[in-house]
């Protein structure tokens, strides 16, 4: 008959002990999940300076960039190899419907979202102002940008002279200084990198919260829907080649989804909308059999 | 001195909106209309008819919506007397001018295969240009997370300009959801879209709906339906419309786990334009 040693037994159940402490000690139980959970504030880094700080060198992005700084005056081609396209202005006017459109709809879904969230005070401009800033971001970024390398639009490109002329020209010479400017402001457009900074904002918002905010999806995909529909329409006025309006598409989201995970917060408890918020204590529990 | 506002008169509606709609829902041959004694409406307006066409240089198009015709042609039926009635009316450009240079210009062969019929008298438009109307109705089967719903949708729009439309979509759904009864749910929605020429009669649409929906259970909450498709142009001003959408509505007023409500589906409709 064989006698079990109590040493031999004491030890196993000690290695069974440390193993099971390490295992809950290592695993993200649902509470402390709840307790390390992520959600967008309102505030970047909890302190509205840092906003008013990233609105106003965003303005100033913009502002530098159309008015003070100039591209050169160099003729460099429509990037994506399919030189002149013929200027349409009505396609261009329903473009620039569709940047104005989608700009008031994205910001005033926003608005009525924290509203049907029951967010209260000055709450209710969190996700309108998220989006804002990742609109002018993006704005500020492309801006800036179409003054370093000086690409040509379609329109004003001519394939048998390979240079830049600006059509329509004009008698006055501040005028045709202007229009030589903006004829080679090409890459990357200006009007799909707001309609992506938004859409990208939008995409944060949904995402990067524990358990996503499921009702900033349609806000996305509507605001990602304007940037593509702004994408087609600006290649086919003639004003962008497709080079431009994609990067600009690429480079607005990732700007947008960067002004909101600056607003990204850990450590905070997220109830889903409209159930009330219930702190529970935190609890250690053991388990295993023998 | 406050100036005078002249108040638009009812018949003026009647003229512009109401009377076009009846005959384009009267008269859906568009090889019919030709010879239909009530297409022959009141003189064309606008630029298009008072200017002169020049020989050789312009083309007109026959209220049909079918190939153009040249000026003075043989072709026209010169022997029927409700085609002569019909309005015949300029539609391109003269040659080498700057707006037919400009791919928008109704000189461009896309352009024209897209144009629509003269219905009472209303100037040849492209589809998808400023002043085109739109009406019709789509059926929904959308099928989501344990949800199945059938809908009618009435639609009707107008292109406030060039490419832009602006429409209403009031919406009936039913809806069966798993483990529970029917309901049906009223959805209205305003909604801005983009229409931009792919290829002849060819259009790729994008819309964002946005308005209220209303179910007896849960009352009253905002609705959200952004869509993009095709419109295809068929039998001259017929457009069939297919589109993926993504509906989402929420009601404050329901219970929390019941207040997104958020489905995908293919729209199929079709509507006439004039």
């Amino acid at each position: 008959m064989a006698v079990r040693r109590p040493l031999a037994r004491a030890k196993k159940l000690f290695l069974a002990l440390a193993l099971a402490a390490a295992v809950s000690l290592a695993s993200r139980g649902a509470t402390a999940e709840e307790r390390r959970g992520r959600d967008v504030q309102l505030f970047m880094r909890g302190n509205g300076l840092y906003d008013a700080g990233w609105i106003t060198l965003s303005v100033t992005g913009i502002v530098s960039g159309t008015l003070l700084f100039k591209p050169p005056r160099v003729d460099r081609a429509p990037l994506d190899g399919l030189g002149h396209r013929e200027h349409s202005p009505q396609l261009g006017r329903a473009a620039d419907a569709s940047v104005a459109v989608g700009l008031g709809v994205g910001a005033g879904l926003a608005f009525l979202t924290e509203i049907g969230n029951g967010s209260k005070g000055r709450d209710l401009t969190r996700a309108p102002l998220i989006m804002v800033e990742g609109a002018v971001a993006a704005s500020a970024f492309t801006q800036l940008l179409k003054n370093i390398f000086g690409v040509c639009r379609p329109r004003d490109w001519d394939g048998t002279q390979r240079r830049c002329l600006p059509t329509n020209k004009t008698e006055s010479s501040a005028a045709h200084e202007e229009r030589e400017n903006e004829a080679r402001r090409s890459f990357p457009s200006g009007h799909n990198a707001p309609l992506a900074g938004m859409a990208g904002a939008a995409l944060g918002i949904y995402i990067l919260p524990t358990g996503h905010r499921s009702e900033f999806l349609p806000i996305a995909l509507t605001s990602t829907g304007f940037a593509l529909t702004t994408v087609l329409l600006r290649e086919q006025a003639g004003a962008h080649s497709w080079v431009d309006t994609l990067g600009a598409f690429a480079a607005g989201g990732l700007a947008g989804f960067a002004a909101a995970a600056l607003h990204v917060k850990s450590g905070t408890t997220r109830p889903p909308p409209g159930e009330p918020v219930i702190q529970r204590p935190a609890t250690l529990s053991f388990g295993g059999a023998f | 001195m406050r100036p005078v506002r002249r108040r638009r008169r009812p018949s003026d509606l009647w003229k512009r909106v109401l009377l076009p709609a009846s005959l384009v829902l009267a008269v859906p041959a568009p090889h019919q209309a030709l010879a239909a004694p009530q297409m022959s409406g009141p003189p064309p307006v606008g630029p298009a008819a008072a200017a002169p066409a020049p020989a050789g240089a312009a083309s007109t198009i026959a209220p049909s919506g079918l190939a153009p015709l040249p000026v003075g042609s043989a072709s026209a039926p010169a022997d029927s007397g409700a085609a002569a009635a019909a309005p015949v009316i300029p539609l391109t450009d003269a040659a080498g001018s700057v707006e037919s240079k400009q791919k928008d210009s109704p000189s461009n062969p896309e352009v024209q295969a897209t144009a629509l019929p003269s219905v009472g008298g209303r100037r040849v438009r492209g589809y998808a240009k400023a002043g085109v109307w739109e009406m019709g109705g789509a059926l929904s089967f959308i099928t989501g997370k344990s949800l199945q719903q059938v809908g009618l949708a009435p639609t009707a729009g107008y292109f406030v300009i060039d490419y832009v439309e602006i429409s209403l979509l009031p919406q009936f759904d039913y809806a069966q959801t798993a483990g529970s009864s029917g309901k049906t749910r009223l959805v209205l929605l305003v909604e801005p879209s983009w229409h931009m020429q792919l290829k002849g009669a060819l259009f790729l649409f994008f819309g964002s709906g946005f308005g209220t929906a209303y179910e007896k259970a849960s009352g009253t909450g905002l609705a959200l339906a952004p869509r993009t498709g095709i419109n295809v142009l068929i039998g001259g001003n017929g457009v069939v419309n297919v589109g993926f959408e993504y509906v989402y509505s929420a009601s404050p007023k329901a219970a929390p786990k019941d207040r997104d409500n958020a489905t995908t589906g293919l729209r199929a409709g079709y509507t006439v334009a004039w």
